[in-house]
């Protein structure tokens, strides 16, 4: 890169996102017990400073959407070999709560499904998923935020680019229709036409 | 409570303060008794056991395991190691598969690599670094227990009793504030 270039590329976006679900989730982790936490996305230096200050183990999955192929341009069985082999041996623990971050808005209904059936076994009874979904917005980053926790239940979002594309804009009883075993628990309105959605892991 | 280490723990800055902390090349830790480091060059290829009594940095390709419980292994930019690794620090800027057990710290920089498992009390990782895997920051993990037989290896200064790591931040057995790491910021 030019170093005329450089100075014409614009410095990310940043914002900051209120999130009091995530900080609901995480404050179920404030007890004795040693917990599992499973991120979806591509683990940030946030994230596990933020889960370095709990008995736990983080499970990365490190999916990544878009570009050439990303997670969303690989077709079903692809897809589903993809997530199988990104997911981390379970060993004897079962997944206490998992992180999707935005990464919903950029799969589809089926896709959720794949990666929720492979999840829901490992999952254990009343486990939580936590997602980012773009709802009151009709278009969305075409290259998804990047997103890590920032401070007192809030995330740092990093908008890179300013391509936009139709948001899928998910309610809360369309994702529990593709998510077998799960129920929706809350559901919260964030800034930015974001909502934000606890499911939670059903009985067995 | 949210973010809690921020509140109650200094053994991690923030990622925004946090400054090196490898030796990126060969400096010693300035924990081994020996004050040496091995070097093992970008044309090195080892398929084995690594044993010894002093820090390593590996630049070439390493296969098997890696055992060196009082000292510190950095994986270099070119270095490319399939192997488990039991170390008292550990640092990444390569490429790793396997597992990664350290008693005091693992630090994963942004050019890393590393699909695997990482077990050691505290765990920092720089934006940009790729990571597929599991990583187990409870101080009283049973892997970290079964490598470093029962915590015995490393007494701690001021950190608890040596059997036990140190203290989480939330009243979780252990009981108190680790001491600093003697590898946390060594000089280059």
């Amino acid at each position: 890169m030019t170093a005329a270039s450089a100075e014409r590329m614009p410095d990310p976006e940043r914002l900051e996102l209120r999130v009091p679900l995530f900080e609901t989730a995480i404050d179920a982790l404030d007890d004795e017990r040693r917990h599992v936490v499973l991120d979806l996305g591509v683990v940030r230096s946030g994230t596990v400073s933020l889960f370095s200050g709990y008995r736990c183990r983080l499970d990365v999955m490190a999916l990544e959407i878009g570009g050439r192929g990303g997670l969303d341009q690989l077709e079903a069985e692809d897809f589903s070999a993809r997530v199988k082999a990104a997911l981390p041996p379970a060993g004897d623990e079962a997944v206490d709560l998992v992180l999707c971050w935005n990464l919903l808005n950029y799969l589809s209904t089926e896709q959720i499904g794949t990666i929720m059936a492979e999840l829901a076994p490992r999952c254990r009874p009343g486990a939580r998923v936590h997602a980012l979904i773009e709802y009151s917005a009709r278009s969305m980053p075409a290259t998804p935020l990047s997103l890590t926790p920032a401070g007192s239940g809030e995330l740092e979002a990093v908008i890179d680019g300013d391509e936009q594309v139709p948001a899928p804009r998910y309610s809360a009883r369309d994702l529990e229709q593709c998510m077998p075993g799960f129920a929706h628990e809350r559901t919260m309105l964030l800034g930015g036409g974001m909502q934000e959605y606890l499911f939670r892991r059903q009985q067995v | 409570m949210f973010n809690k280490r921020e509140q109650t723990d200094e053994r991690s800055p923030a990622p925004e303060n946090r400054k090196p902390e490898t030796p990126r090349q060969t400096a010693p830790s300035g924990r081994s008794a020996s004050s040496k480091t091995a070097v093992i060059g970008p044309s090195i290829e080892i398929d084995g056991t690594l044993r010894g009594d002093e820090d390593l940095v590996i630049e070439g390709r390493v296969k098997g395991a890696v055992e060196l419980k009082k000292h510190s292994v950095t994986i270099g930019e070119q270095g490319d190691v399939q192997a488990d690794i039991h170390a008292h620090t550990i640092y990444v800027d390569g490429s790793m598969d396997g597992n990664l057990v350290a008693s005091e710290r693992v630090v994963i920089r942004q050019s890393a690599r590393i699909k695997g498992t990482i077990v050691s009390p505290r765990v920092s990782l720089e934006d940009g670094a790729r990571f597929n895997g599991s990583i187990d920051m409870d101080p009283d993990s049973e892997a970290l227990d079964k490598v470093f037989a029962g915590g015995k290896s490393l007494p701690r200064q001021g950190g608890g009793t040596p059997d036990k790591p140190a203290a989480k931040p939330n009243g979780q057995p252990g009981g108190g504030k680790p001491a600093p790491s003697d590898n946390a910021a060594p000089k280059s």
